[in-house]
């Protein structure tokens, strides 16, 4: 059989394990697997067959931000290495912002000698990882409820897209803010064991946390290809309009009214096009039914009179008043946002429902939102042509009546 | 504004620092310098003397004056010539204070057996 010429691990522990990281290479090395030059890629490590043997590997923090992006490919400078190299110590790979060295003779002094000094080393790390935390802060919990209190809405992006679209960014960001602590916890542990003049314990016994360090790592992974894979299919079928289809093939039963009904008279529809004739049926976590109905229509009234609008209406059955309730103000609050300046609260009757809202949104159309127990609709309703228009409490009143 | 200090020298600075009374150098020859003039007692390893000519260039103490492919050679600035003269007095204080407590406990003849022989040491050490 041929023998195997080359291997790649998961790292049983973080970057910022130094310990963890220096023991596992000299193991990996016992065993007679050598890392190999610039062997980590994506976090894996690429080991090469050689012969078992003692070798000491080494973690030197990088004084500046290590980046494969930077000029010289996030290596370390050119005089660290020339010098290393003068002791015998040979520069392997970077591990996030480490630099790992090796050197395979015993007799060799060690690369570092102080503990006080590697300390300061490790607290310019700590420093700069701390400035990168207060920016992942920002971006994952700042500016996201920023955005949120702008008129974003968790709920009601749940209740269109789905409970996980929503949980996983929210669960990966939490993870990703707790790692950021949980580094910086372990590098100011580090620079307190240097600083009382304490070397690196170089045989750390890197097989405990290590499957839990596996286990976090492959739940990750697969948190976020499924937060990606998830994202994809909705843009996608959004932008196909996968989920739309005609009225006329609609086979459901509408739990509201249309302007068919509340525009009687002769009716057609305007454009034979999914863009401005659909209809579209989804139910997740959060809502039992949701129905997002588009309707452009010509209508020849009974009393003569034409009338040429559109109907946007969405249509939700939530899974509790609680949530119903909640849909129903972030809807109104998303509205109010984009609307901005235009905002106009609209006289509307209550119908005898258990909420209604009426405005004029950012197109400056009349708009309602009703509540009913868990159903709530959002509506807006545009009308063109020389005829008198449907007032605003007629054609809601007829969509109110029929969730009553 | 003013460049922070480093503060307290650890013995790996001072003699880095000392390095540099025989002229601008570079880190193979500090290296070789402090383990010629301590027989050998101190063996500076290459990652700490990396880190530490960082941080004295980060502080001023020492700048770049000449690279030569992969080396480069540093001198030392007014700042880390103070800096050295501050720790020499430092030292020397730190050394007055022991041979000063050294000689006291000796005459008052209370000096602990299991400390007997260290503190005799410090007071035998002679005066600067």
């Amino acid at each position: 059989m041929r023998e195997k010429i080359g291997t790649w691990r998961l790292p049983p522990c973080p970057p910022y394990d130094v310990e963890g990281t220096e023991s596992w290479l000299g193991d990996m090395a016992s065993d007679g697997w050598m890392l190999r030059r610039d062997g980590f890629f994506l976090g894996v490590a690429s080991f090469e067959k050689g012969e078992p043997a003692a070798v000491r590997y080494r973690l030197e923090s990088a004084p500046r931000q290590a980046s494969t992006w930077d000029d010289n490919g996030g290596n370390p400078d050119d005089e660290a290495v020339e010098l290393n190299a003068e002791y015998g110590w040979e520069y392997v790979a970077r591990r996030g912002q480490f630099y790992i060295y090796r050197n395979d003779c015993a007799g060799d002094r060690e690369m570092n000698t102080d503990p006080q000094v590697q300390a300061l080393a490790i607290k310019t790390l700590q420093k700069r990882q701390i400035d990168h935390f207060c920016m992942l802060l920002f971006w994952l919990v700042v500016y996201p409820l920023l955005h949120f209190w702008k008129g974003a809405s968790l709920v009601l992006t749940a209740a269109e897209a789905g409970l996980a679209v929503v949980i996983l960014p929210v669960l990966i960001a939490l993870w990703m803010v707790t790692d950021g602590i949980i580094e910086i916890i372990h590098l100011q542990k580090l620079k307190k064991k240097l600083q009382s003049g304490s070397p690196l314990d170089h045989q750390k016994n890197w097989k405990n946390g290590a499957t839990a360090y596996y286990g976090k790592k492959l739940l990750k992974v697969f948190l976020v290809v499924l937060w990606i894979v998830l994202m994809l299919r909705t843009w996608n079928r959004d932008i196909m309009d996968a989920d739309k289809q005609k009225h006329s093939s609609y086979r459901g039963e509408l739990p509201f009214a249309t302007m068919e009904d509340f525009a009687e008279g002769i009716y057609h529809e305007t454009w034979d096009d999914l863009r401005f004739n659909n209809v579209s049926e989804w139910q997740n976590a959060v809502v039992d039914q949701g129905i997002e109905w588009v309707e452009h229509a010509e209508v020849k009234r009974s009393d003569g009179s034409a009338l040429d609008g559109g109907l946007y209406l969405t249509y939700y059955d939530a899974k509790t008043e609680w949530l119903a309730g909640v849909i129903m103000s972030e809807l109104h609050r998303v509205d109010r946002v984009k609307a901005g300046k235009n905002y106009e609260i609209l006289d509307c009757p209550d119908y005898g429902l258990d909420s209604v809202m009426s405005y004029r949104n950012e197109l400056h159309f009349p708009c309602v939102v009703f509540r009913r127990g868990q159903v709530v609709i959002h509506a807006f309703f545009y009308q063109t042509g020389q005829s008198e228009p449907i007032p605003l409490e007629e054609w809601a009143g007829r969509i109110a009546d029929s969730i009553k | 504004m003013p460049r922070k200090s480093l503060g307290i020298m650890t013995e790996s600075m001072f003699y880095t620092i000392l390095a540099f009374q025989t002229g601008p150098c570079c880190g193979t020859e500090i290296a070789e310098y402090i383990e010629k003039l301590t027989r050998g007692r101190i063996q500076l390893g290459p990652g700490t003397l990396y880190t530490i000519l960082s941080k004295f260039v980060e502080v001023g103490y020492v700048r770049e004056i000449a690279v030569e492919g992969r080396k480069r050679t540093y001198e030392l600035t007014m700042d880390g010539l103070e800096a050295y003269r501050n720790e020499i007095m430092r030292l020397q204080q730190c050394l007055e204070d022991a041979q000063s407590a050294g000689k006291n406990a000796l005459q008052k003849g209370d000096v602990p057996d299991a400390g007997k022989d260290r503190n005799m040491a410090v007071a035998a050490v002679p005066a600067l």
